[in-house]
């Protein structure tokens, strides 16, 4: 009995160590700040994961989720600037550096780093980010704040409205991640 | 009133009328699709068999207004947003429709379980061979389809 209750827990352990967190309702909230108007918008159906080993993250946003109170700013985002028909989707792939440092099985609050892979607009950067992962009754909150310089991305702003969308855009992900049954 | 006077009053009126049909267009609200009627209906399960099997057919859907029926798998109520995801506990797949604002109130008393019929703008998909997630489609400015 004791041999085999041995192999039993290791394997146990195991897929404890290797627990994947995901949600399909992530949030990330966009904000440009230029000299003559503001532009924010939101997107609340991002999917993210993951995984607590290894510290591996994925993220997918579907470009036309994200929505704006006005139907102009709406209708620029994704056809001129996102170009959302011909790049559906942004993704960032990497892995979150200090997981050995992150304790996902209790309660806490903890810095977070990330670098990895971010595609927008079609065009893939090698990018790290800094941000919190907070651990609550079992759910894990990722957040980031970030810049992205819209030239990085070929993402092209025309000149008659250069003073109305800034050249970098800040980006807050916030994700609440359950565990993945 | 001479001739001058008369064509400057003109063109400041024009001038004012024009100023305020671009402030109206530069400033129009987005689309609400509530009292429109959706271009087609499907189940959550008509939905996921052709994101399983026909994805062009899938495809075609997109930026359409498409009603859904489903039950409600997880609702995510924000300060200012409220989010909906439908599906059920056998599957990972799920159709996630972000409920306009404007129609939030409405939907307030809905519960995890429920069966529910919403309509909004399909907005994209996700075909997960890699993440484990299941297939999600995804729709924004949802709200209860009548």
């Amino acid at each position: 009995m004791k041999k085999l209750l041995l192999p039993l827990l290791i394997i146990f352990a195991m897929q404890v160590n290797a627990q994947k967190y995901f949600t399909k309702t992530g949030s990330i909230y966009f904000l440009s700040k230029a000299p003559l108007e503001t532009i924010d918008g939101n997107n609340k159906s991002v999917a993210c994961l993951l995984e607590s080993k290894s510290g591996a993250i994925d993220f997918i946003v579907q470009i036309k989720s994200f929505v704006f109170d006005k139907q102009l700013l709406q209708e620029h985002f994704n056809e001129n600037y996102m170009e959302s028909e011909k790049y559906p989707k942004a993704t960032f792939k990497g892995r979150i550096l200090n997981m050995s440092s992150i304790n996902l099985s209790k309660d806490g609050e903890y810095d977070a780093k990330a670098e990895g892979k971010l595609t927008i607009h079609g065009v893939t950067h090698d990018v790290n980010f800094i941000g919190k992962i907070s651990v609550k009754g079992g759910k894990v909150t990722v957040r980031s704040d970030a810049s992205v310089l819209l030239a990085d991305y070929n993402i092209a702003i025309p000149g008659a409205v250069k003073d109305k969308i800034s050249k970098d855009v800040k980006i807050k992900v916030n994700c609440t991640l359950e565990p993945l049954p | 009133m001479n001739s001058k006077l008369k064509i400057g009053i003109a063109l400041l009126l024009f001038a004012l009328i024009a100023g305020i049909a671009v402030w109206k267009y530069v400033n129009k609200s987005s689309d609400d699709f509530a009292s429109q009627k959706a271009e087609s209906s499907f189940t959550f399960n008509q939905l996921m068999e052709k994101a399983n099997s026909d994805t062009a057919s899938l495809s075609q859907l997109k930026d359409k207004l498409v009603g859904i029926n489903g039950v409600i798998k997880n609702i995510k109520q924000e300060p200012e947003s409220l989010t909906i995801e439908l599906g059920d506990s056998s599957t990972m797949s799920s159709i996630i429709c972000q409920i306009d604002s404007r129609h939030r109130s409405e939907l307030a008393s809905k519960k995890e379980g429920e069966t529910i019929s919403l309509k909004g703008k399909l907005t994209g998909f996700t075909i997960d061979t890699e993440l484990g997630l299941g297939n999600t489609i995804e729709m924004n400015f949802c709200s209860i389809n009548q």
